[in-house]
């Protein structure tokens, strides 16, 4: 009895609990395994197993350049290639099923597979506003109703305070063509199949004014608001149950006076930046609070938590 | 597949329970070896359990796709699972021990009869296993285990080096064992 002779069901079970690497070294070994080990059934089922490590990836200010980094286990285990483009300021906007969407300020955006480094540039949107006169923000998601994953692009001028004009761009990855659509954005979430913003209560007792400077992090499958300035930590723990919002508190040191969240690993720790632009990640379950890299060697700007995947996102556009 | 309740809560103990732990069942091995085993362990394998069910047993029940010394490990499984008073810890630990001294050739002939008599857990605990010990190694260490050979041309083989070479790096070091 061989690898090769057991059923295809029981390879595809054993194989989606091994990490990407390992996967790597498999696949170069034949022709059989190559195939196997990179069909789109194997890599949703490799994906769907969430047994997998998460890694936070950021961007930072590291002299000279600016650089983008993944972090595993607390150190810095990679560091992007500058031959991606990153040669402006550039944002780490979210990631989804391990892809991460980068925004550089000028250049193209970037949709990377940071473990296997594939890349797919996504063009500007031949509808975005002039860039010296407006703000833009940017989401990243999957669509499971057409297997396929969005880019969410809101845009207003500088100029105009009442927001009344703002444009809503959604990029499908699979067809690789920008779509204008036309919905009211404001403190609502975007559904990504269907294209409109739902509204979402926010929890009672918040500070409003504040609202708009809150950060909104994913935690498993559960929306998750950490107030701006505060130490408070949200979760909507039944999404779009206004009653079912949860709070807890970071209780940190002095020292450690916490900025914003990057995001969360797995359902326990929540990776947060300080005023000193430090990483530390806290620990809900024991209080503990640690920092990621020792020294001051890493000024995050921003980033977030993503899970390592085999998915690639030049073959959901081919 | 939906399952009829054995266990119904209350502590008037089930006769039918009762029955089974005392009934015994022969299996037959592939290759013509005999084994006796309690139905309440046997039962455990849900492929046998229909068996049972459909009474198409007759008494003994043919196994074609297992071999007796494979049989004789699912059965030392099934009976330490079915036994009373094994606290879920103990078969833990059980299960741990029970696949850490099988080779790589023995694991698969294992994963292959649970997966034919359907024993959920120790399918999972198999594979699990199997998987542990594929983490992290080389290309060579692959070959070497599996008996594959390489059916690339060496300049495929260096295309495949290319393409894929984000497999070795960073800080993670293969394990040759």
């Amino acid at each position: 009895m061989e690898l090769g002779d057991l059923p295809q069901e029981i390879l595809i079970e054993i194989f989606s609990r091994l990490p990407p690497k390992s996967l790597g070294k498999c696949r170069c070994s034949a022709k059989l395994w190559l195939n196997l080990l990179s069909t789109p059934h194997f890599i949703k089922s490799h994906l769907t197993r969430k047994t997998h490590q998460e890694y936070l990836i950021v961007n930072t200010t590291f002299d000279p350049t600016y650089s983008i980094s993944t972090i595993k286990d607390d150190s810095i285990w990679k560091t992007l290639p500058a031959g991606l483009g990153l040669r402006d300021q550039t944002h780490v906007v979210g990631s989804c099923d391990g892809l991460v969407l980068i925004v550089p300020e000028y250049f193209d955006k970037l949709l990377v597979n940071p473990i296997t480094m594939q890349q797919l540039k996504i063009p500007n949107s031949p509808l975005a506003l002039n860039r010296s006169e407006s703000v833009t923000m940017h989401g990243f998601g999957y669509d499971s109703c057409s297997d396929d994953y969005k880019v969410v692009m809101l845009s207003y001028y500088d100029a105009d305070n009442e927001h009344d004009s703002t444009f809503v761009d959604v990029y499908s990855v699979k067809r690789g063509v920008w779509k204008r659509v036309h919905n009211s954005p404001y403190d609502h979430p975007f559904n990504l199949a269907d294209e409109v913003f739902n509204e979402i209560s926010a929890p009672s007792g918040v500070n409003l004014r504040n609202f708009p400077l809150n950060k909104l992090v994913v935690r498993g499958e559960c929306l998750c608001m950490i107030e701006y300035d505060r130490t408070d930590v949200w979760t909507m723990e039944e999404y779009g149950l206004k009653e079912s919002w949860t709070k807890f508190g970071v209780h940190a040191d002095n020292e450690y006076f916490i900025q914003r969240p990057l995001g969360w690993f797995g359902d326990e720790e929540l990776v947060l930046v300080t005023k000193c632009v430090t990483l530390v990640v806290y620990n809900r379950t024991n209080g503990i609070l640690r920092m990621v890299i020792k020294g001051d060697v890493l000024q995050p700007l921003d980033g977030c938590t993503f899970v390592e995947s085999l998915v690639s996102p030049a073959l959901i556009s081919a | 597949m939906a399952r009829k309740n054995r266990n119904p809560v209350g502590k008037n103990v089930d006769p039918e329970a009762q029955k089974k732990k005392t009934r015994t069942l022969t299996l037959k091995s592939s290759d013509g070896q005999e084994f006796s085993i309690s139905e309440s362990a046997a039962v455990l394998s849900i492929a046998i359990e229909n068996m049972v069910e459909d009474d198409c047993a007759g008494g003994v029940i043919p196994l074609p796709l297992v071999d007796g010394g494979t049989l004789a490990r699912v059965i030392t499984y099934l009976n330490k699972h079915a036994e009373d008073g094994a606290s879920d810890e103990e078969k833990r630990k059980f299960d741990e021990e029970f696949v850490s001294g099988m080779e790589m050739g023995v694991l698969f002939d294992v994963v292959l009869a649970a997966n034919y008599l359907d024993i959920r857990g120790l399918l999972r605990e198999v594979r699990r296993r199997i998987a542990d010990r594929m983490k992290n190694k080389s290309v060579e260490w692959v070959r070497k285990t599996f008996h594959i050979e390489s059916d690339f041309t060496p300049e495929e083989e260096e295309q495949m080096k290319k393409e894929f070479a984000w497999a070795w790096e960073g800080v993670d070091s293969d394990v040759d064992d």
